[in-house]
Parts: C-alpha cells; sequence; structure tokens
C-alpha cells in the first residue's frame, strides 16, 4: 500500500451519515452555509421536545432523530431531511435561522420561506424500520431562488 | 454467547451485551457488483442507489427474468403487499413473460447482464487498453483496409486465437433522466406571388412519456436508446455509469 493511501476498505464517514438505531436516526455532522450570509451552521434535532444540536447537548453524542412509521409512503419510504427557514428578505440565513433536520415523507418544499433537501432514505417493513441509505455526502450550501415576474415557485437549491 | 460477523459483545456487571454494527466496507452510490447467478446461469449484477434530484432510479425488469434470477418479486418487501396488486395485472392475458415490475434500487434488484466481445472476438473498431493487452486480451485481427478491398488484394485476416488468449466482455450501465425537450419543426412554402420561398419554424416543448422515468439500462450504451424506451422526442439527459 503507498504510504499516506487510505487503507483498502476503509470507510467513508462523510456529513450527513446516518445509522439507525432503537427507532432513532443519528448522523454524523453536517453542516450548511448561507451562499451569501453566514455559515456554517450545524442544524438542530427535536429530542423530548427540546432542539438540540445534531452532534448533541455534549458533542460526543448524536441527537436521535425518531422516527415513526406512520410518516412513510405507501412504498414504504420515508426521509430525513434537511429544514431552513431563511430571512424572508433577502433569501439567505441567519444565525438566528431555524435549521433542522427533521421526519418526513415530502423532499420538496414549495413555499417561499421553508426550503428542505432530503439527506437520507428509510426503508420500512411491518411497520419498523429497516435501513437508513444516505443521500447527501458533502456539506451543504444553501441558495433561494424567487420567481420572477413569470411566475413560477420558489427553487431552494442546495448545493 | 458467540458474537457473529458484523457484531460485538461486550460484558460487564450487569450481563453480555450485544450489538450490531453496521460494515466497515463503505460502499459509495452507484458501487456495482457483478455475481455469477447459478439459477439464471448468467452474470447479474447490484447496484448501490444513487439518488438524483433525492429520486431512487429504478431497474424496470420483467417477472419471469427476475423470477430467472432468484427474486420472485411477488410480494413487496416493504409494503408487503403483492407488485401486482393493481387490477389490470388481473387480466389473464398479462404473462409473466411480458409482465414488468419497475424496481428501485433500494430493493437491490440483480440485474442480468448482456455482454459484448471486446477485443479479438469482438468490433474491431473499438481499440483495446494495453491494461487489458498485459492480462492476456487481444486486440482484433487487423481487417483488410478499402484501399486494399479496391486494389483486389484484401489480405484475409488472421483468425488464430493467440496462445493463452483471454477473452475480453463488457457491459455498460447508464442512468436515464427524462426531461422536457424542444422540439423544432421547418416548413417550406413557396411565396404567393413573389416567388420566395417562405420558411417557417415552429419550436415547441416535448413531455416524455409518462412510463419514461428515471431507471437504470445495461447492455451497450447508446443515445439511440431513447427511441426504444418511450421517449417522443430527441431530448432526454443521460449519464453514463461504468462498470
Amino acid at each position: 500500500m503507498p504510504r499516506g493511501a487510505a487503507p483498502r476498505g476503509q470507510t467513508f464517514n462523510h456529513p450527513w451519515r446516518p445509522a439507525l438505531a432503537a427507532g432513532r436516526v443519528t448522523f454524523n455532522l453536517g453542516t450548511v452555509a448561507s451562499f451569501a450570509g453566514v455559515g456554517p451552521i450545524e442544524p438542530k434535532i427535536t429530542v423530548n421536545g427540546t432542539l438540540v444540536p445534531m452532534s448533541g447537548k455534549d458533542g460526543n453524542t448524536p441527537a436521535g432523530l425518531t422516527i415513526k412509521a406512520s410518516v412513510a409512503n405507501d412504498d414504504g419510504v420515508s426521509f430525513a431531511a434537511l429544514e431552513v427557514h431563511p430571512d424572508p428578505d433577502t433569501g439567505e440565513l441567519t444565525k438566528d435561522s431555524k435549521v433542522e433536520i427533521v421526519h418526513t415523507n415530502a423532499t420538496i418544499s414549495h413555499a417561499p420561506n421553508l426550503g428542505r433537501t432530503a439527506i437520507a432514505l428509510i426503508l420500512w417493513s411491518g411497520g419498523q424500520p429497516l435501513r437508513v441509505l444516505p443521500i447527501v455526502h458533502f456539506n451543504l450550501r444553501y441558495l433561494r431562488i424567487l420567481p420572477t415576474a413569470g411566475g413560477g415557485a420558489p427553487k431552494h437549491l442546495f448545493l | 454467547m458467540q458474537a457473529g460477523a458484523g457484531m460485538t459483545l461486550a460484558s460487564s456487571l450487569l450481563g453480555d451485551a450485544l450489538s450490531a454494527r453496521p460494515s466497515p466496507r463503505w460502499k459509495h452510490p452507484w458501487f456495482t457488483q457483478p455475481f455469477w447467478s447459478p439459477s439464471a446461469g448468467r452474470w447479474v449484477a447490484t447496484i448501490v442507489p444513487g439518488f438524483v434530484n433525492e429520486q431512487a432510479p429504478i431497474y424496470r425488469a420483467t417477472v419471469e427474468e427476475q423470477k430467472t434470477a432468484g427474486n420472485p418479486w411477488d410480494i413487496n418487501p416493504l409494503t408487503g403487499k403483492q407488485f401486482f396488486s393493481d387490477p389490470i395485472f388481473a387480466q389473464p392475458t398479462i404473462t409473466n413473460s411480458t409482465r414488468t415490475v419497475d424496481l428501485p434500487l433500494y430493493l437491490n434488484p440483480a440485474i442480468p447482464m448482456d455482454f459484448r466481445g471486446i477485443g479479438f472476438d469482438g468490433d474491431p473498431s473499438n481499440d483495446v487498453p494495453q491494461f487489458f493487452i498485459d492480462l492476456g486480451a487481444a486486440r482484433a485481427p487487423k481487417q483488410p483496409s478499402a484501399q486494399d478491398v479496391l486494389n483486389g488484394n484484401p489480405q484475409q485476416p488472421d483468425a488464430t486465437p493467440p496462445k493463452n488468449l483471454r477473452l475480453l466482455r463488457a457491459c455498460d450501465f447508464w442512468v436515464h433522466q427524462p426531461r422536457l425537450a424542444l422540439t423544432s419543426e421547418l416548413t417550406l412554402q413557396p411565396g404567393p406571388a413573389t416567388g420566395i420561398s417562405n420558411v417557417t419554424q415552429t419550436l415547441g416543448i416535448a413531455s416524455p412519456a409518462a412510463s419514461d422515468v428515471l431507471r437504470v439500462f445495461q447492455g451497450t450504451f447508446t443515445t439511440i436508446h431513447l427511441l426504444h424506451c418511450g421517449c417522443r422526442s430527441t431530448g432526454g439527459g443521460l449519464r453514463r455509469a461504468g462498470f
């Protein structure tokens, strides 16, 4: 093996890498930066009704996203998604913007002040989560594009 | 208590704890794994799902093909329902040989592989990388040139296989992403009085057919394939996945 090369079969602990355990999904730390605003921002996850950083309160034990079978669609699929609430006027994220990971079956938002992108796919069978697959592998930059006078829907790009 | 593969066993004062951990070997999206299927008697492959705009591509297969490969696909493992619970499939005229099923890549469908020859028994116009020559493959016998044929002196290629020849096979996998396409139609009409022809160009938008979805194909990559998969236009985005 060349000096300095990663060992064969080395795992890739990329940002947003999901893990499934006991009805919860945890993630490797991933960040999102506003295209021309602040960042990087660490998203939060709701745990027992309280928003905590995705890396956990102590930064060592990742916060677990609670997932429910009722969220899955008819195909037995649901998503862990990143949701951002940009400043309505500028479309940029600020240090006070809400940035959260949620469990949902909708991957797209058409609302002007809510951006959403799926970061992991969760497979269900018989009311139990079977497997979680990563969708995003890198830290993200967020950009909102509002429709011009011609109409259309807002676009939320996660680059 | 004994820990199996992928498991860890930890002992404490309160007892033993057995936990599962994910495989340490990470496989990237689109990782393609070929293997021999004894039941099908052919090579098949699975692909680690990648996502295009958060959607996993499907592989469209016939039921008979998947049954032969050892995947009956009678029941969707995620929903617990029959894949063909739709009433349209109750028609007796639809047989397993023609019934198709769209299998998302996250269900790990076995994709039968259709190989083509490269090198000695392949298309002479395709070169063989030196890497494979070093491993025992050989280039296709040299065909007579057009000049030789015109001169009436075509040299027949030497079809004798080299010693220790290893045949080379190839199969492409690619992702097909349908999209809207721009259409253009030109009409030419003679002018009524001046005799100068009028050319009219009509631009339009063509939508993909309903059956044209994000999907994976295998075989020999060609853009002409668009014409066979239901695209009404000449548009369509294609991305090739190497194998």
